[in-house]
């Protein structure tokens, strides 16, 4: 008896695996086959632009003529909504991270972390809305030249769109430093500023970085917000408050535009997506080393 | 009892309560300068939570709170106009377990006066700590080493050197010893020998040797309750109250 029923256990521990396998698989199957048609696509746009001219181009004009096929002013639009955002966001949310985690009282967290999570819920629509309806109005209240759709707005909003996960990541990094070595700290006579700036955050580094990492990878995917405020200009600027595009927002306007497939502009969409594929794995390995090399020294 | 002794530190009445629940119950104690006290008792029975209300760290405990009197060279360690930090200044602290911080051992020792702005030259301030400590020779080739390379008894005599280095008046000890091996622990005890020339020195202790051994004077507490307290000798061979005596003489086995 007892032995049947151990064999029985075995069968479904063998059909367990069996299946976590195919889940496993399937999910290995669809990233190959994405990159496989990335590939496919992307080679056959090279066919028709040359590289240099995509990388180092000054213009992106794939609609009009005549055209251009010029990466540099998407690159720099969605180069200005990261640095931009990243400005507002990971100041602002590891400071509140610094205060969650060693100034606020118990009461004060329990109020505090729930409203980051409804920040967090909002959607991106919202907070384009949000863009246009008021931060425009007074950016367009302090500097007179801006412009309607402007890239200062949507940096602002996709900011306060990632602080929320900025925050809160950076707070789990902050507590997850062991309560002993601040001890230590406090018992040599420092402050509590002392100890979290040069005890806490110097141990919590790598969780910080990996948070910093994120939202800057959520500022450069993010589209929606920033074609509502940012509009849709491939510009070659930094400056802030004129209109610009991103890469994604450029993807999204052609997708649901209606271009045939196998043309040269429906190509485009596949040459942008490699790119931008190839800065968010360069900017997740780069993390994952960073990471490794600050874990070896604090373990 | 009644030799010359001055004290430095002193608990009136002292009641701690964690949510309420008293752990610490009306305890009176006398910390005598240049002394070792050893603060012996039953797991639960309140002595890191007594032992930490002499240089404030159960501030960092929300749910905290606490009657009676701390006084330190006589005047109120808890008066609104006593700086924390400034108190731990001068009353130290070594945990029970190990907690060097993550960096270099030089950096270690270094941290605390650095942070305080101590005068004097830092390369003597650590190996003068780390020789009072019994770890110069150890680690003098490798100071720019990380801490956590060291061995668990390095890493706490890392720890006093780093109290050390502070120059405090008072060092509190909570089981400093019970993360080490008993070599390391023999070289801790014979530490504290030479430490009290210079420091106060008060040991909370699970191991009743170590508190006969190196104790100046002891105190039994059980349930929050100071039950005895008196000179080390005297507390072990002739307790005047009968719990002490089950407690020791069961202890000792
Ligand atoms: N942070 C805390 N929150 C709530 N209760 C606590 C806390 N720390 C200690 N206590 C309670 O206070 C009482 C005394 O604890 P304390 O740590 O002072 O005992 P102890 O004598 O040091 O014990 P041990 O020898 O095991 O270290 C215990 O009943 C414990 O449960
Ligand atoms: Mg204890």
């Amino acid at each position: 008896m007892s032995v049947l029923a151990t064999s029985r256990n075995r069968w479904g521990e063998y059909l367990l695996g069996k299946l976590f396998f195919f889940c496993a698989f399937i999910s290995v199957i669809t990233t190959v086959t994405v990159i496989a048609i990335l590939a496919v696509e992307t080679f056959g746009f090279f066919q028709e632009v040359s590289v240099s001219e995509f990388l180092f181009g000054t213009e992106w004009r794939p609609l009009l003529h005549p055209k251009a096929y010029g990466i540099l002013p998407l690159l720099a639009g969605t180069m200005l909504i990261v640095v931009g955002s990243s400005l507002v966001a990971l100041p602002i949310g590891l400071a509140c991270a610094v205060y969650l985690s060693e100034y606020a009282s118990e009461k004060a967290r329990n109020i505090i972390k729930p409203v980051l999570e409804v920040l967090a819920g909002i959607p991106t629509v919202v907070y384009g809305y949000f863009a246009l309806t008021f931060v425009t109005p007074v950016i367009r209240g302090m500097f007179e030249s801006t412009q309607v759709f402007n890239a200062a707005s949507a940096a602002i909003v996709v900011g306060i769109m990632v602080l929320p996960m900025v925050a809160s990541l950076c707070d789990d990094a902050l507590r997850s430093v062991p309560a002993s070595l601040r001890e230590g700290a406090y018992s040599l006579g420092a402050t509590s500023f002392e100890v979290s700036a040069r005890i806490v955050l110097p141990a919590a580094l790598s969780g910080i970085f990996a948070a910093f990492v994120l939202a800057v990878s959520r500022a450069i995917g993010e589209t929606m917000a920033v074609t509502l405020a940012a509009g849709a200009t491939p510009n070659l600027t930094l400056n802030p408050l004129e209109s610009i595009q991103t890469m994604t927002a450029y993807i999204v306007q052609v997708s649901l535009g209606d271009t045939p497939s196998g043309t040269l502009t429906y190509k485009t969409l596949f040459a942008v997506a490699s790119l931008l594929f190839g800065i968010t794995l360069l900017m997740n390995l780069l993390a994952n080393h960073v990471m490794r090399k600050y874990q070896e020294v604090y373990e | 009892m009644n030799q010359v002794n001055s004290t430095i530190l002193e608990t009136r009445d002292v009641y701690i309560k964690y949510a309420g629940e008293a752990a610490v119950k009306g305890v009176t104690l006398p910390i005598y300068e240049k002394k070792i006290t050893a603060i012996i008792g039953p797991s639960g029975c309140g002595k890191s939570t007594l032992l930490r209300s002499l240089n404030r760290m159960n501030d960092f405990i929300d749910m905290v709170t606490q009657e009676g009197e701390i006084l330190y060279r006589g005047t109120d360690l808890y008066a609104p106009e006593v700086d924390p930090v400034e108190a731990r200044l001068r009353i130290g602290m070594v945990f029970q377990r190990p907690n060097p911080f993550p960096k270099s051992i030089y950096r270690n020792v270094a941290w605390g006066p650095t942070i305080n702005g101590l005068e004097g030259d830092m390369n003597l301030r650590v190996e003068r700590a780390l020789k009072q400590a019994a770890l110069w020779e150890e680690v003098k080739d490798r100071l720019d080493d990380s801490a956590l390379n060291l061995s668990g008894g390095q890493q706490q005599r890392l720890c006093i050197a780093r109290a050390l280095a502070m120059e405090p008046e008072v060092i509190l000890m909570d089981e400093p010893c019970s993360a080490l091996d008993p070599v390391s622990t023999a070289r801790i005890e014979d530490l504290l020998f030479e430490l009290k020339e210079n420091y106060t020195i008060v040991i909370v202790t699970h191991n009743m040797q170590q508190a006969s051994r190196v104790s100046d004077y002891t105190a039994f507490m059980e349930s929050g309750i100071l039950i005895e307290y008196g000179d080390t000798e005297q507390v072990f061979t002739r307790p005047a109250q009968k719990r002490t005596e089950e407690y020791v003489t069961g202890r000792f086995g």
